[in-house]
């Protein structure tokens, strides 16, 4: 094999390796969609009382928990490690979720907790994206 | 250590496509490597044979899919066989000069 050779296979390597980094990045789109509207969604439930603004967030909350769904089933790739990230990422977004909702509801804790609470969902999902990133850094 | 099985274009840019993933699935890696259907199933094939790639098939909805990851082995496998090109890029290189500037 010429020298050249092994550098065009050097670099079709590294070719396919970064276009399969590229494509897993969605997950890092996926915590950041996920982190917005937790940040916005958890102040609004502590905010929003009554049975019709329930009705209103629950449906909101679903219907975005259902189209990120959705968008990860299309998805084709996923990145080296990406199921022990969203495991973790997942556990302790739902324990804050169970902190801020459980005291914020049993202690009718004003707004600055909710928001609090939604900050650190927020700062959990931003972690997740940058788990992702790093990840999927290309280096030649 | 440079490994046979990588000998082959479409085996090679298979296992590349899939060194940074956990998993990818199938038209991706068709998509990617620009193989068609059948080159790519054998080729596959070829490495499920060699312990280097998992093939997982399933569905998403009703939609069947299939899912392409590496082996552990396959993965060790292909970095060493990367590792050795660079050495032999290099060692070449020099031979011919052209590394000397």
């Amino acid at each position: 094999m010429e020298p050249t050779n092994y550098q065009l296979a050097l670099s079709q390597a590294d070719e396919l390796a970064l276009r399969g980094h590229r494509s897993a990045r969605w997950l890092a789109r996926y915590y950041l969609i996920f982190g917005v509207a937790s940040l916005l969604i958890a102040p609004a439930f502590g905010v929003l009382h009554g049975l019709a603004w329930t009705i209103v967030l629950t449906g909101l909350w679903g219907a975005l928990i259902l189209g990120i769904s959705l968008y990860a089933a299309k998805q084709r790739t996923m990145v080296r490690g990406g199921a022990r990230i969203h495991g973790w990422v997942m556990a302790v977004w739902t324990l804050v979720w169970v902190v801020t909702v459980v005291l914020g509801s049993s202690y009718d804790l004003a707004w600055p907790w909710w928001l609090a609470g939604g900050i650190a969902m927020l700062a959990t999902c931003f972690l997740g994206a940058r788990a992702v990133l790093r990840r999927t850094r290309h280096q030649s | 250590m440079i490994d046979e099985q990588f000998h082959s274009p479409v085996r090679f840019s298979i296992m590349a496509s899939l060194v940074g993933l956990d998993r990818a699935e199938f038209a991706f890696v068709r998509d990617a490597i620009g193989a068609s259907d059948s080159t790519l199933s054998k080729q596959a094939a070829a490495l499920e044979a060699s312990g280097y790639l998992k093939i997982t098939k399933g569905h998403v909805g009703k939609r069947p899919r299939t899912w392409y990851s590496l082996t552990d082995q396959g993965r060790t496998a292909f970095r060493g066989h990367l590792d050795s090109l660079r050495s032999l890029a290099e060692a070449a290189a020099e031979y011919t000069g052209q590394g000397s500037g």
